[in-house]
């Protein structure tokens, strides 16, 4: 018999993990009732009404809980436009009722469809767990180093991920975005190639910018020595230099070749985005 | 033991938490509406409403719906609602094999119940989850857009 937890809260669902350590934990389930691993216990999560939360916090950024739902975030006015062009072409709108920003991260896919976004804002993951006295301790990893490799997450038997805290007061100086995915058809698909891409332009001058491919490696690829080089230039210089700045970001990308699609296209795919975020840039 | 609200009466379900939704409804409750597809997710032939939102129940963990209210087709036909969408779905020929119609209806209900006179856009995003392999896609956003047309305080 499966052992199963209802926590109605965050911290429930850490003591039933301190309880039962190791155990499934299930947020809209959209990935794991797919691979159906076996479990001897399960925390079913979205009963935890303040995991469902997002708030802002003192310093500007904005938590979003673990179990907020992608229908959830476009309803909010806080969530940053680039979600808005980064959920809809998530999976399909049943999947978006259920599926979560955290489970994606979780999940550790390398379509996965938000890291490419999550990774530019340099968002945190907030992991929490009880120490031997029942309190609740929590950490915050960055999204690159909590993402260790295909499914393997950095988060011990007995913790729970809190949800993701996106640092908006650094992000919302960023005044231009970018974001695409590439997959077979609009809905239902999984990516092949996905992009995204941000900068501050003042005076017709790119002051810092920001980018990373999905589907391009185990997990999302960003270059930030090259993103400090190129600090500072005029629009207009990387525009007239643009095949060879492409080049220079391009590679440093090693796609595979798998059932979606074939390295070469990726690359060429992930080099075509590039380009047309440059072209997208104005000044 | 869990228990939730199907089709309007309390049941309480065997299941095991990770047991498939979809399962659950049609072998434990009898309840023939929502069909198994592709069983990941893709196709939408298991549509059912979870709180009034369009879910996929083949992979809809069992204990997701502790205390939650599930509508399927089973229990939706019995609305004035779905009489309307029974209609213009035969009207404009947007049924033939019927598989995916379940599915359908209930993408159909979860928009409709929220913008009850969508756009034709606004109809192929709420359908964008439910493949059809047999009439293509313009007969069903007709039936849907003649049911807005025609539902005129229904939703």
């Amino acid at each position: 018999m499966v052992r199963t937890y209802y926590p109605d809260t965050a911290y429930e669902a850490m003591k039933a993990r301190s309880e039962a350590p190791g155990a499934l934990l299930v947020s809209g389930g959209t990935d794991v009732m797919v691979r159906k691993p076996a479990y001897e216990a399960v925390i079913i999560l979205n009963g935890a009404g303040d995991l469902a939360e997002i708030r802002q916090e003192e310093d500007g950024s904005l938590f979003v809980g673990a179990e907020v739902t992608y229908a959830d975030m476009m309803q909010d006015h806080r969530i940053p436009e680039i979600f808005r062009t980064c959920i809809p072409g998530i999976a399909s709108p049943a999947i978006r009722n259920a599926g979560t920003m955290t489970g994606n991260i979780c999940n550790a896919s390398p379509a996965g469809d938000t890291l490419p976004v999550l990774s530019i804002m340099d968002a945190q993951v907030v992991i929490g767990s009880l120490d031997a006295s029942g309190q609740e301790v929590s950490r915050t990893e960055g999204l690159l180093s909590f993402i260790q490799g295909i499914r393997k997450i950095d988060l011990l038997p007995t913790e729970v991920v809190l949800g993701v805290r996106l640092p908006l007061s650094n992000w919302e100086r960023q005044n231009v975005c970018y974001y695409q995915k590439v997959g077979s058809r609009r809905a239902e698909s999984i990516s092949k190639a996905s992009f995204a891409a941000s900068a501050r332009v003042e005076d017709g001058t790119i002051k810092d910018f920001r980018a990373s491919w999905g589907s391009v490696g185990i997990k999302p690829v960003r270059f930030p020595d090259l993103e400090k080089k190129y600090a500072g230039t005029p629009v207009s210089d990387l525009k007239a230099r643009k095949e060879a700045v492409t080049a220079d970001f391009i590679e440093g990308i090693h796609p595979i070749d798998d059932q979606r699609s074939t390295a070469a296209y990726r690359r060429q795919v992930s080099a075509n985005l590039f380009s047309d975020f440059i072209d997208s840039l104005g000044g | 033991m869990i228990e939730f609200t199907l089709n309007g009466k309390a049941v309480e379900s065997q299941a095991g938490p990770t047991d498939r939704l979809l399962d659950v409804l049609r072998n434990e409750f009898g309840c023939r509406g929502p069909k198994e597809g592709c069983g990941e997710g893709e196709c939408g032939a298991c549509s059912c409403l979870v709180d009034g939102k369009l879910m996929n129940s083949c992979i809809t963990p069992a204990g997701a719906v502790a205390g939650r209210t599930v509508v399927t087709l089973d229990g939706f036909r019995d609305t004035d609602q779905y009489k309307l969408l029974d209609q213009t779905f035969a009207e404009a020929g947007a049924v033939q094999c019927g598989f995916c119609t379940p599915g359908m209806i209930m993408a159909a209900q979860a928009l409709l119940s929220k913008n009850p006179h969508p756009t034709e856009q606004e109809i192929r995003l709420a359908i964008s989850g439910n493949l059809c392999r047999c009439t293509g896609y313009n007969m069903i956003i007709n039936a849907i857009s003649l049911a807005a047309e025609r539902g005129k305080g229904l939703w």
